[in-house]
């Protein structure tokens, strides 16, 4: 009797326990994955829609519908929702909170009760972000410089108090995985053995846990200016403005690691399981990783080239960022050499993954022009910054996490996705991003200044390309997203491993159930082992 | 042929070696990109799966010499587009010759001063309508010589703003408390757009200007100028009136001077209030009684007004000159304290003649 209740409780999944509090008070690392995931996506959609309405504005020059005030909070909300509440959070709290203990043979995270607290601080932040527009949305650019910041009083103090909420939560997820990676690999699960995503997520964790505090105590100093009156950044009450943009780079060029490194474990992952080979040169991807994750520490002050630091400063910053580009070339040239002699099979997953390479590779290459310093001085602030960044944080990062969702989403919910609209949204997107934002290159180049309202006719006819890109963008991400949700309710069941992947995730049931797995694993081969029949 | 011209035209001698570092950063970009693509094109022609074909992959997990290269290579060239990054910002940064002139530029919300060491001054406003920027609301900024550096020293009296000569390649933030410094050389008389390139609020956008480059005929008569006369009259004429006098022969710019005297004694102090107001307060103050941003003069001289906190002053003088200087101290009830600060950028002249000219708005 004892045994067959055993038994019929291993076949429960994780999805079967039925009302809200059964998901509201999880402990289980799989549906505190699923409310981070359904959480930033609903923050995806609204700041995806206010960049929508913006860009729309400036499809044309002079004013069309938005006064210059709304287009500066639209363009402040669309920046400071997509990265603190979507681009930071999606792969590692929500892909990261799912596969991670999966992936290294464990049944949930080193501090389950932990987790579920760092998701209930991160939806804390996010309604205080949402609060603080109630005293007025802020106008101040996602990067709040003072001291045009210092002196906006409460809705500057929630957003910064929120801000500072979202960050604990980022380092309780880290702490929590560098931990769970230490602690509770399986037998056999040696460090040479971790699927590279999981290496990834290790890196971004030690970021995370050393690099957000810092932003944390900016955004208090800012905080407390706003509220209190105190002049830590504000010149007329004896501040120092370019204080300010030393500590939040000092987290926020970090951060950026924080929003790609997980992006390149996903791919990573996909590249190797959908050609069906080992992934090329394992000890070097996972040491770039790691390279990456370090040198991001010490390469803030690119950021600040034009600010008034030391000729001397400039001169060190701007080497030791050649030095990032380093691990980043080696990773893109090991994700192509590992499709040499592959057996590519063209699935959703795989066009994200080929997107994203070629995405990065201009993301990356157009860094090289913002880390001279020559021609930083020309294109700082300019729309090539912009095109730049998009290139990294969505053809790259985003990519990756719609790459990663399609190849995950038979595991997560034991339903398959329709393959032909899954890639008809891929191709919305792929040319959707492109037109927005590759003209953001020759804007920039041009001399077109960013966060602008309005701007010379001569930039016109690029600004209309890109303003169609954008509404290109929205149907392939509505078109992604409503396969998603198809695929959960109406998919066709899927196989336990329909990728024929090597990684511990593939060996379970789809969906998993609630322990993962019924024994521990003991782990012989290695993540990306294919062996013939 | 449109590759060349992707970048500005070049106005200025040390912007080729921007250019430079850009076009070699370029082109090694290119090489990369090209070859990566070319890989994961053949590849994914080449080897693509066949349907109902199981077997693996080839089982090649890495080649060390092959990544020991692709790694030492990149590194090689990394170093050589971060060199001439360098020698074209060591250009930028410390000019060769000691710059002759020198020119104070103060940025606010939302416009810029520029003031001459001779006390010459020229002040631009900001655009507010709903038409998009034209060429013609460039307003010239600074007039310097061509072919001779020019210092800038940049501040800012509230936010950070940047100021962004894109065809000299040179930028750099104005900052408040301190001081920043820019040198260039305009290689060819001509007309210099300036953008703001540091987000600072509402009216970023539109805060244009213009550097203007005049031969140095023309530079020296542009200095001969007394800066009084230059800071009354031309310093509120447009450009095309501007280029007029310093086209002028020696003969007629003598002429010039002499009328410009009588004309200056017949101008009104009311008349050279009205110039400079047209140009600076009449985006946010109308002069006719309309809505604004700020309130309308229309009539609003010796009324009594009530302030925000409740008290009442009469706009006499008095409150007009402290409005113009520390528009905070005193705010209209219904109106937001958004006005900058004109403290050090208007003479006492000019302050009492834009008073004056407000008492002619009844």
């Amino acid at each position: 009797m004892e045994a067959k209740l055993q038994e019929i409780e291993r076949k429960r999944t994780y999805l079967d326990e039925k009302g809200i509090r059964s998901w509201l008070f999880t402990l289980d690392h799989k549906r505190i994955g699923l409310m981070y995931l359904f959480t930033s996506l609903i923050f995806f959609l609204v700041g995806g829609l206010f960049a929508i309405i913006f860009r729309t504005e400036l499809a044309f020059p002079g004013k069309q519908f938005l006064s210059p005030e709304a287009h500066n909070i639209l363009f402040t909300l669309h920046g400071a929702m997509l990265i603190f509440l979507v681009i930071i959070p999606l792969i590692p709290s929500a892909l990261g909170n799912f596969f991670l203990p999966i992936m290294i043979g464990a049944r949930d995270v080193a501090f389950p009760r932990i987790n579920l607290l760092s998701y209930w601080v991160f939806f804390t932040g996010a309604l205080l972000l949402l609060f603080s527009l109630l005293f007025g949305p802020i106008d101040t650019g996602w990067t709040f410089y003072t001291p045009y910041s210092a002196n906006k009083g409460l809705n500057v103090f929630i957003v910064s108090l929120a801000v500072f909420t979202l960050g604990m939560s980022s380092i309780l997820t880290g702490m929590n995985f560098i931990v769970t990676v230490h602690k509770l690999r399986a037998p056999g699960m040696t460090w040479g053995k971790l699927p590279l995503f999981v290496w990834a997520l290790y890196a971004t964790s030690l970021v995370q846990l050393l690099a957000t505090p810092v932003l944390g105590i900016t955004l208090l100093l800012l905080g407390m200016e706003n509220l209190l009156g105190i002049g830590f950044f504000d010149p007329a009450k004896g501040g120092d403005p370019v204080l300010f943009q030393h500590l939040f780079w000092f987290y926020s060029h970090p951060a950026v690691y924080i929003m790609i490194l997980p992006a390149f474990g996903v791919i990573s992952e996909l590249v190797s399981v959908h050609s069906r080979k080992p992934i090329f040169g394992y000890w070097f991807i996972a040491a770039s990783s790691l390279a990456i994750a370090f040198i991001g520490f010490i390469v803030w002050g690119h950021h600040m080239f034009v600010a008034g630091m030391s000729p001397i400063a400039d001169i060190i910053f701007s080497f030791l960022t050649y030095l990032v580009a380093i691990p980043t070339a080696v990773k893109i040239f090991n994700w192509t050499a590992t499709l040499y002699k592959g057996k590519i099979s063209f699935t959703t997953p795989m066009l994200y993954a080929l997107g994203f390479i070629s995405l990065f590779l201009i993301g990356g290459l157009t860094g090289l022009f913002l880390a001279s310093l020559g021609t930083d001085i020309h294109l700082h602030d300019t729309y090539f910054v912009v095109g730049h960044f998009h290139y990294v944080m969505v053809g790259a990062a985003v990519f990756a996490f719609f790459g990663g969702l399609f190849h995950w989403i038979p595991k997560m919910f034991g339903r398959m996705y329709n393959e032909r609209w899954a890639k008809i949204g891929w191709f919305f997107n792929f040319l959707g991003f492109n037109l927005t934002f590759f003209p953001h290159f020759i804007l920039g180049i041009q001399g077109m200044p960013r966060r602008y309202w309005d701007y010379p006719a001569e930039f016109q006819s690029l600004h209309f390309v890109s303003t169609v890109g954008a509404y290109l963008i929205a149907l392939g991400a509505l078109i992604s997203l409503a396969v998603f949700i198809h695929a959960i309710f109406k998919g066709e069941k899927a196989e336990d491993n329909p990728w024929g992947g090597k990684s511990l995730e593939w060996t379970i049931p789809s969906p998993p159930p609630t322990e993962n797995f019924e024994k521990i694993p003991v782990v012989k081969e290695g993540p990306y082992d294919f062996v013939k029949h | 042929m449109w590759i060349i011209a992707l970048l500005p035209t070049r106005g200025s001698d040390y912007a080729v070696k921007v250019d430079t570092a850009f076009w070699i950063t370029f082109f090694i970009s290119l090489i990369f990109f090209v070859i990566i693509n070319f890989a994961l094109l053949v590849f994914i022609i080449k080897y693509r799966r066949k349907k109902g074909d199981e077997e693996p992959g080839a089982p090649i997990s890495h080649n060390t010499p092959l990544e020991i290269v692709w790694t030492v290579i990149p590194t090689i060239l990394l170093f050589v587009i971060f060199w001439f990054g360098y020698k074209a910002y060591a250009e930028i940064k410390w000019p060769k010759e000691k710059p002759k002139y020198e020119i104070r530029i103060t940025a606010r919300q939302w416009g810029w001063s520029a003031e001459y060491s001779d006390g010459k001054k020229v002040i631009t406003g900001t655009i507010k309508d709903d038409r998009f920027i034209t060429p013609k609301d460039f307003q010239p900024i600074i007039f310097v010589p061509a072919g001779e550096p020019v210092q800038l020293i940049l501040t800012s009296q509230d936010v950070i703003h940047s100021f962004y000569i894109p065809k000299f390649r040179v930028k750099y933030d104005a900052v408040p408390g301190r001081y920043t410094k820019i040198w260039f050389q305009a290689e060819r008389p001509g007309e210099y757009e300036v953008f703001c390139t540091e987000y600072c609020g509402a009216w970023h956008s539109r805060m244009p200007a213009k550097v203007v480059a005049l031969p140095p005929k023309q530079f020296e008569r542009f200095m001969m100028i007394p800066a009084e006369k230059f800071n009354n009259t031309l310093a509120s004429m447009p450009l095309d009136s501007i280029y007029a006098v310093l086209n002028l022969s020696d003969k007629e710019f003598e002429e010039w001077s002499g009328a410009q005297e009588k004309l200056l004694l017949a101008m009104s102090p009311a008349d050279r209030g009205k110039v400079l107001a047209q140009r600076l307060c009449q985006s946010c103050h109308s002069f006719d009684g309309s809505p604004g941003i700020g309130p309308t003069w229309k009539g609003s001289f010796g009324r009594t007004v009530e302030l925000a906190d409740g008290r009442k002053v009469v706009a006499d003088e008095n409150y007009i000159r402290e409005s113009i200087l520390q528009p905070q101290a005193k705010i209209v009830k219904g109106f937001q304290p958004v006005m900058p600060s004109f403290q050090g950028q208007l003479t006492e002249e000019q302050i009492s003649d834009i008073i004056e000219f407000i008492k002619t708005l009844k």
